[in-house]
C-alpha cells in the first residue's frame, strides 16, 4: 500500500491536520473542551496544572505541552491560558513548527464566552485551509513509530508485542524512527537491551534510566524485584522478571537502541529509541506524542480503550476472548495467531497493514469515540 | 480462556528451549502440535494451563532456560521433555545479583 501524508514546510509529514486547543493553565481546561467539540478536527489537549510549578518540573510540562502542539500532525495549535504570560512560554516554542499557531488568554479577552467565540471563528478559518491541503506519497522513514503496551496480559508478551516488534524492524531498517518506553517494564531486561545499544554511553543511560525507576519504587517502600513477576502474573504462567520485561521489551523488535531520550523530547534523529517516562498509559503515550510519534502502536491484552489526541493510537491485540467482548476499542485482532496457530509473520503483516490504511487517513477506535486524553507527569510539587 | 480453543505450543524465537501453551488448558499426555518459529508436535508430562511453559526438550539441573532467544532464567533440577516449567523448577538469575 502506498503510504501518503501531508508534507509540512519544514520536510516532517503530518498524517492528520489535526487543530490542537491546548490549555497550558488548567483554567481553561473547560473553555479548551468546549472549542474542541464545537469545531471538527479539533481536539483538547487539557493536562491540569501550568501555574505555581518550579524547576524542572514546570521546564518538563512546559517542554510536553510544546511537543504536542509541534507534533507532526497538528495544523493549527491554539493556545489557550487564564493569562497570556503562562501561555506564551508554549506558543512562542511551538512557533512555526506549527503551520498555524495562536494564543489567548480569558483574562484579555474577556472571560469565556468572549474567547469561546473568537477562538471558534479562528478555528474555521485554519479548517478551510487544512482542508485544502493534499496527500503526497511518502516512505517509512519519513515515520516516527511510538510503541506501546498497557492492560497486559499472557497474550500480550506472546502475541501483540512480538507482533509489533516485526514492524519496529521494518520501520528502522527502512530509516524510520521508533521510541519504546516505560523503563519500569525494561526491570530483569537489562542485559537484552544493553547487547543492542550503539555505544558505551547509550548503554549506560538506558541502565541508568531503568535504575531510576527502580529507585523510585524502594524510595517509596517497594523493592520492584521482588514484586515481579506479580501474583497475577504467576497465576498467568510468568516466572521470572526478566521473562516479563522481555514480553514488554519484545516490541522494540531486535536492532540497536541509538538513544534515550527525556519524557516528551523529540530524537535528533532516525533509528530506535527508549523513552524515560512512567508506564501507566495516558502518561506514557502523552509523552510519546509530545516526542513527535505520527501514531502509536498499543498492544493490550485485557484491554485498554485511552488513546493519544495529536498522536493515532492503534490498539492491537491477540487475545481471543477481548478481542471479541472489548471488540469496539480493539482496531487489529491478531488472536487467530492462538485459535488458529496462524504464523507471527501474518501477524505483523496484519500489523503492517492496519498502519498503513492510518497513515493514509483511516480512523482508529480511539479517534472514532473520542477516547483521547492527556496526562502530563509531574515530577516536583506546585508553590 | 473461556472460549474452546485447542492448546497449542507457541514458540517465539527458534533458539528457545520452552515453548508456551495457549488455548485451552492442555491435559496430561496429550500431543499438541508446536507452532511460531518451530514446527512439529510434543507429548505434555502433564496438565499445563494457558500461558504456562514446557520443555521442549530434555534439560539437565542448571541448565539455562531460553525464551525470546534469551536466558530468562535457569532449572533448579532436570525437567523431562514436556514437562511444565515454572516457579517450582526455574528460577530468575537477578536473585544471584546477576545484571
Amino acid at each position: 500500500m502506498t503510504l501518503k501524508a501531508f508534507r509540512r514546510a519544514d520536510g516532517r509529514v503530518g498524517i492528520r491536520n489535526f487543530l490542537a486547543v491546548i490549555a497550558a493553565t488548567d483554567a481553561a481546561n473547560p473553555v479548551a473542551r468546549r472549542i474542541a467539540a464545537a469545531v471538527p478536527g479539533a481536539v483538547p489537549i487539557t493536562p491540569l496544572y501550568g501555574r505555581g510549578q518550579l524547576g524542572e518540573d514546570l521546564a518538563q510540562s512546559v517542554r510536553t505541552m510544546v511537543g504536542l502542539g509541534s507534533n507532526p500532525n497538528v495544523f493549527g495549535a491554539l493556545v489557550v491560558s487564564l493569562e497570556t504570560v503562562a501561555g506564551s512560554r508554549v506558543s512562542q516554542a511551538i512557533g512555526n513548527k506549527a503551520t498555524r499557531t495562536a494564543l489567548m488568554g480569558i483574562q484579555e479577552e474577556g472571560g469565556t464566552p468572549r474567547l469561546f467565540e473568537k477562538a471558534v471563528a479562528l478555528l474555521h478559518t485554519w479548517k478551510r485551509e487544512a482542508d485544502q491541503l493534499k496527500r503526497a506519497p511518502i516512505a517509512l522513514s519519513d515515520l516516527v513509530v511510538g510503541l506501546e503496551c498497557g492492560g497486559s496480559d499472557t497474550t500480550s508478551g506472546l502475541v501483540a508485542n512480538p507482533a509489533i516488534g516485526l514492524l519496529t524492524d521494518r520501520v528502522i531498517d527502512a530509516g524510520g524512527t521508533a521510541i519504546f518506553s516505560e523503563p519500569v517494564e525494561c526491570l530483569g531486561g537489562e542485559a537484552a537491551l544493553t547487547a543492542r545499544a550503539t555505544d558505551t554511553s547509550v548503554r549506560q543511560h538506558i541502565l541508568a534510566t531503568i535504575r531510576k525507576y527502580e529507585d523510585i519504587a524502594l524510595r517509596a517502600g517497594v523493592d520492584l524485584n521482588k514484586t515481579n513477576p506479580a501474583p497475577d502474573n504467576i497465576r498467568g504462567g510468568l516466572t521470572t522478571i526478566e521473562e516479563k520485561s522481555l514480553g514488554s521489551i519484545s516490541k522494540a523488535g531486535t536492532r540497536p537502541i541509538s538513544g534515550v531520550l527525556h519524557y516528551g523530547a523529540a530524537p535528533a534523529g532516525p533509528g530506535l529509541y527508549l523513552m524515560d517516562a512512567p508506564a501507566p498509559a495516558t502518561e506514557n503515550i502523552t509523552a510519546l506524542g509530545a516526542g513527535g510519534t505520527h501514531l502509536i502502536l498499543f498492544a493490550t491484552g485485557v484491554g485498554n480503550s485511552v488513546g493519544c489526541p495529536i498522536s493515532p493510537t492503534i490498539k492491537i491485540c491477540g487475545n481471543p476472548l477481548t478481542c471479541e467482548t472489548f471488540a469496539a476499542h480493539i482496531d487489529v485482532d491478531l488472536s487467530a495467531v492462538i485459535t488458529e496457530g496462524r504464523p507471527l509473520d501474518s501477524a505483523g503483516e496484519a500489523v503492517m497493514a492496519m498502519l498503513s490504511a492510518v497513515v493514509n487517513g483511516e480512523t482508529t477506535r480511539c479517534e472514532a469515540l473520542g477516547e483521547i486524553e492527556v496526562a502530563i507527569s509531574r515530577i516536583g510539587e506546585s508553590v | 480462556m473461556n472460549r474452546d480453543i485447542a492448546p497449542k505450543v507457541w514458540i517465539i524465537a527458534d533458539a528457545d528451549n520452552v515453548g508456551t501453551v495457549v488455548g485451552n488448558e492442555a491435559p496430561g499426555r496429550a500431543t499438541l502440535p508446536i507452532i511460531g518459529a518451530l514446527t512439529g508436535s510434543i507429548e505434555t508430562q502433564e496438565p499445563v494451563p494457558h500461558g504456562h511453559k514446557i520443555a521442549l526438550k530434555p534439560l539437565p539441573g542448571g541448565a539455562d532456560v531460553v525464551k525470546y532467544g534469551v536466558v530468562i532464567g535457569r532449572l533448579v533440577r532436570p525437567v523431562a521433555a514436556g514437562e511444565h516449567v515454572h516457579i517450582h523448577n526455574l528460577e530468575s538469575l537477578r536473585g544471584r545479583g546477576d545484571r
